[in-house]
């Protein structure tokens, strides 16, 4: 166990160390020289031998992979820069200011995708065939194929336009959370549902239900007793190894609805060509994936022994 | 002697020795209606693609129409006006030759680079399978989103770009999958039998072992289309996609999230050609794996 832990930290840092190399190179090749980015071009008329000496205080002349090491050590000790758009503003200050709203978003997202998707889910699954199971594969169908952004612009219309219940954009009051919220819940729930009615498929059939009905457990508890315990460690690996697609809908349902979380904060930098927040974001979005991507592993071989033994 | 079928040998062959034989496979294919509705859909998309001047009522950038500025749908123009005075319909329609594009040649760059990938990967082996394992660990432990922001925005948004930059992106679940295939293969006897008879490795690779991952390969490109024309349409939508005044849906409806409040119109049908479109990808897909993979080998490859 010990061992396949410590396997597993060090290819997760060996995965976020290659994210941030390929960063940094991709970064470097980006249009727009970052000198003229911090002066704004054109509008401070400076000579050659000025451009020199601020490459020289910012390392822009040094080798590439001295100046990645700077940087790399910069953030291994917590150090993000200061922004370039925002002249003086530390990159961390910015990513913390932001965290808090994608983090709202995203827990709220999540217990009302599984607030939905686990009841139907099992339900699709025990009453195979029926409407619910037809409907649940319709909504799952649908969720899956339809656009995260698409959704949140009909929602815009149909609940701040026509109804005005909700405000369309912004976060000045807890309302404008309820949009984003029902879009990112909608495209897990699809997933979850499809896993759980799965998962649950999976189980039926085995002997240790037949044996839970044969002692003469009802229908009920055979259900909740059995089956449904068994259903939650699929499930909760599945939404662990989700993170990223999480993030990836996260980045557009902010910029769609204006949030200030950290997914419009990226993109708002990438189309402001802010790299310094661009590359640190890059970093704190790797490492968030490789983290809960071990943490689900240490979850699931801690619940489940037959990982924990075999290795 | 004669050999019972039920031999323990025949048994245990039987998993991986047969495969389905082609008109089984089509018949099975063709008895799934809902794979069949996506086959008719997804060819009517093509011919309103390769047809789009014929078919469309307007030009989709020169046509203006003076005073028509984001007039709703009305019977001569079915889905109404942007907020340019175009004809969103004509718009639309040459959306899908965008759509199409993006989602053919995007996916053949990722499942070539994909199956090169994942045949050097599980085939040699080694520190070559530790390196590319990790590559292909640390692309799919990786907001795609971000990704492909990232690399648009360095090289430029442009329809070169979009296509480049997505297909270089979505190969590490082909590369998964082939990996662990070729893996399987490798031990098989014909390729045992192949390197006896002094075959290099390349030709191994490519006459022995190759065509046996296609099936696995085609099932999966054929639900990732959908997936990618999903991200092709998030780039344009962000600014960072195909460069207006090129027709996307991605970009439509960036146009319609900037009018949303006024012109609500516009972001309504690119929307419902996305979901129609994707759907239909998605069911041939789930068609083709019921059909050429009966015993759902490649099942667990959809998350």
């Amino acid at each position: 166990m010990s061992g396949y832990l410590t396997f597993r930290i060090i290819k997760g840092a060996f995965v976020v160390v290659l994210i941030s190399l390929l960063t940094f190179v991709v970064m470097r090749i980006m249009p727009g020289d970052p000198v003229y980015l911090l002066l704004g071009e054109g509008q401070i008329p400076i000579s050659d031998a000025q451009i020199a000496a601020i490459r020289a205080k910012w390392g822009l002349d040094r080798p590439l992979h001295e100046q990645y090491l700077v940087w790399a050590g910069n953030l291994f000790r917590g150090d993000f820069g200061t922004s370039l758009i925002r002249p003086g503003v530390p990159v961390r200050h910015m990513i913390f200011e932001a965290i808090p709203v994608t983090a709202t978003l995203n827990f709220y997202a999540l217990v009302l995708a599984i607030a939905v998707a686990i009841p139907f889910g099992i339900a699709a699954a025990v009453r195979r065939n029926s409407i619910v199971d037809y409907a649940s594969n319709v909504v799952s169908a649908l969720g899956i194929a339809t656009p995260n952004f698409w959704l949140a612009l009909m929602l815009i219309v149909v609940f701040a336009l026509y109804l005005r219940w909700l405000p369309p954009f912004g976060l000045r009051s807890w309302q404008g959370y309820i949009l984003p919220v029902i879009v990112i819940a909608t495209e897990e729930m699809a997933v979850l549902m499809r896993i759980t009615r799965g998962a649950v498929l999976e189980l039926l059939p085995q002997d240790f239900v037949r044996t839970a009905r044969s002692k003469g457990l009802s229908e009920r508890a055979v259900l909740y007793r059995h089956v449904v315990s068994n259903t939650m460690l699929p499930v909760i690996t599945v939404i662990g190894f989700r993170v990223a697609f999480i993030l990836s809908g996260t980045i557009i349902v902010e910029t769609v609805f204006a949030l200030p979380g950290i997914g419009r904060l990226f993109v708002d930098s990438v189309l402001r060509l802010d790299y310094q927040v661009v590359q640190s974001l890059v970093v704190v979005f790797a490492l968030l994936v490789v983290v809960v991507n071990l943490l689900t592993d240490m979850v699931y071989a801690f619940v489940d022994p037959r990982i924990r033994i075999s290795t | 002697m004669s050999i019972a079928p039920t031999d323990p040998v025949f048994t245990s062959a039987r998993d991986d020795a047969p495969r389905p034989s082609r008109n089984k496979a089509i018949a099975r294919f063709v008895a799934n209606r809902m794979a069949l509705a996506g086959l008719v859909v997804v060819l009517l998309l093509f011919l309103m693609a390769i047809f789009a001047a014929q078919i469309a009522p307007h030009h989709p950038n020169n046509d203006i129409f003076r005073g028509m500025r984001g007039v709703g749908p009305s019977v001569e123009h079915p889905m109404g006006f942007d907020h340019l005075s175009r004809d969103l319909l004509s718009r639309v329609i040459y959306g899908t030759r965008t759509a199409l594009i993006v989602g053919l040649l995007s996916s053949i760059i990722s499942v070539v680079i994909g199956i090169i990938v994942g045949a050097l990967a599980g085939y040699f082996g080694g520190w070559i399978d530790e390196v590319l394992s990790l590559l292909i660990d640390a692309l799919m432990a990786f907001p795609l989103i971000a990704l492909l922001i990232v690399l648009a925005a360095v090289l430029g948004p442009s329809l070169t770009t979009t296509v480049v930059v997505i297909g270089a992106t979505v190969w590490a679940r082909y590369a998964r999958v082939v990996r662990a295939e070729v893996m399987s293969l490798r031990e098989r006897d014909f390729v045992t039998a192949a390197r006896a008879l002094g075959a290099l490795d390349w030709r191994i690779i490519w006459k022995h072992v190759v065509p046996n991952v296609l099936t696995s390969v085609i099932v999966l490109a054929s639900l990732q289309v959908g997936a990618i024309i999903i991200l092709e349409s998030a780039l344009s939508f962000l600014g960072l996609g195909v460069r207006p005044p090129t027709a996307t849906w991605g970009g439509i409806l960036s146009d319609g999230r900037a009018f949303i409040l006024r012109y609500p119109h516009i972001a309504i049908f690119p929307g419902v050609m996305i979901v129609i479109t994707v759907l239909a990808f998605n069911f041939i897909g789930d068609g083709l794996r019921d059909a050429l993979d009966p015993h759902g080998r490649v099942a667990k490859m959809r998350k």
